[in-house]
């Protein structure tokens, strides 16, 4: 497992819903203990972000996440860390999918 | 936080301009707020398909077009407001309840924001929302979200 994973979170206008998503997924990581950077961009800014600096995963709250991203990015759609539903079977995923892109 | 409810009959790009257009005459957003919020919502859309309990949606748009943060608890007054949905714009749903929010300062509001969202796992307060008019949503929100102080000030118009 990565020492620290980095997790950029993006909506629209970087307000509102990526900032809930990301209060809430900081929240679940911290329960297990995880450490991340977790960072909130605009979904138009995103391109640009990924380029300067590579997020392990990616959560979008707002539609489908830019086409331009590589391949390598973990996507990940983050209702539920809007709706209160499900959270942890999105964490558990993410996590998942992390340690099988590592091994 | 001042927080108001409203009735509304017209469609969603209606609802935005006439709670734009009072907000600015209150002081709460600027001129700029209304065609901010009517784009952003139709580039990023803001309905929410809370499960199969209730769908709502949460309009919002960047902080600098607000000077000082509220937010409005908006129903139809017979039906419902159409939004599409944050996850899959192509799709449409009914709102049943619209919170529009009115962000100045994203660190404390998402607090709020996550007080509030945790209230969906609250049976009785899905039924609230469900079947209630705006203001009694608003006196609900009042009791059950004690922590943050929230001021209801009646109907925005």
């Amino acid at each position: 497992m990565a020492d620290k994973y980095l997790i950029y979170v993006a909506c629209g206008s970087a307000a509102a819903s990526a900032a809930l998503a990301r209060r809430r997924l900081i929240d679940e990581l911290a329960k297990r203990k995880i450490t991340a950077d977790v960072e909130v961009h605009r979904i138009l800014e995103l391109p640009g972000q990924v380029a300067q600096r590579k997020p392990d995963v990616v959560v979008v709250t707002a539609g489908q996440a830019p086409a331009a991203l590589p391949e390598d990015i973990i996507i990940v759609q983050g209702i539920p860390l809007m709706t209160g539903f499900g959270i942890e079977g999105l964490v558990d995923e993410m996590l998942k999918n992390l340690e099988s892109r590592e091994s | 936080m001042e927080i108001f409810s409203a009735f509304s009959n017209t469609d969603q790009e209606g609802l935005l301009r006439e709670l734009s257009a009072v907000l600015e005459s209150k002081g709460y957003v600027k001129d700029t707020y209304q065609e901010s919020i009517i784009q952003r919502e139709k580039m990023h859309p803001t309905g929410l398909m809370v499960e199969d309990l209730v769908n709502i949606a949460i309009p919002h748009t960047d902080v600098e077009h607000v000077l000082k943060p509220t937010m409005v608890v908006v129903k139809h007054r017979n039906g419902a407001f159409k939004f599409q949905r944050m996850d899959a714009p192509a799709i449409e749903i009914p709102a049943d309840v619209v919170f529009l929010l009115v962000v100045k300062e994203s660190d404390g509001y998402v607090t709020f924001l996550a007080a509030l969202t945790n209230l969906f796992q609250d049976a009785e307060f899905i039924d609230l929302l469900k079947s209630s008019p705006p203001d009694k949503i608003c006196e609900g929100l009042v009791e059950k979200l004690k922590q943050f102080d929230l001021n209801y000030k009646g109907k925005l118009y």
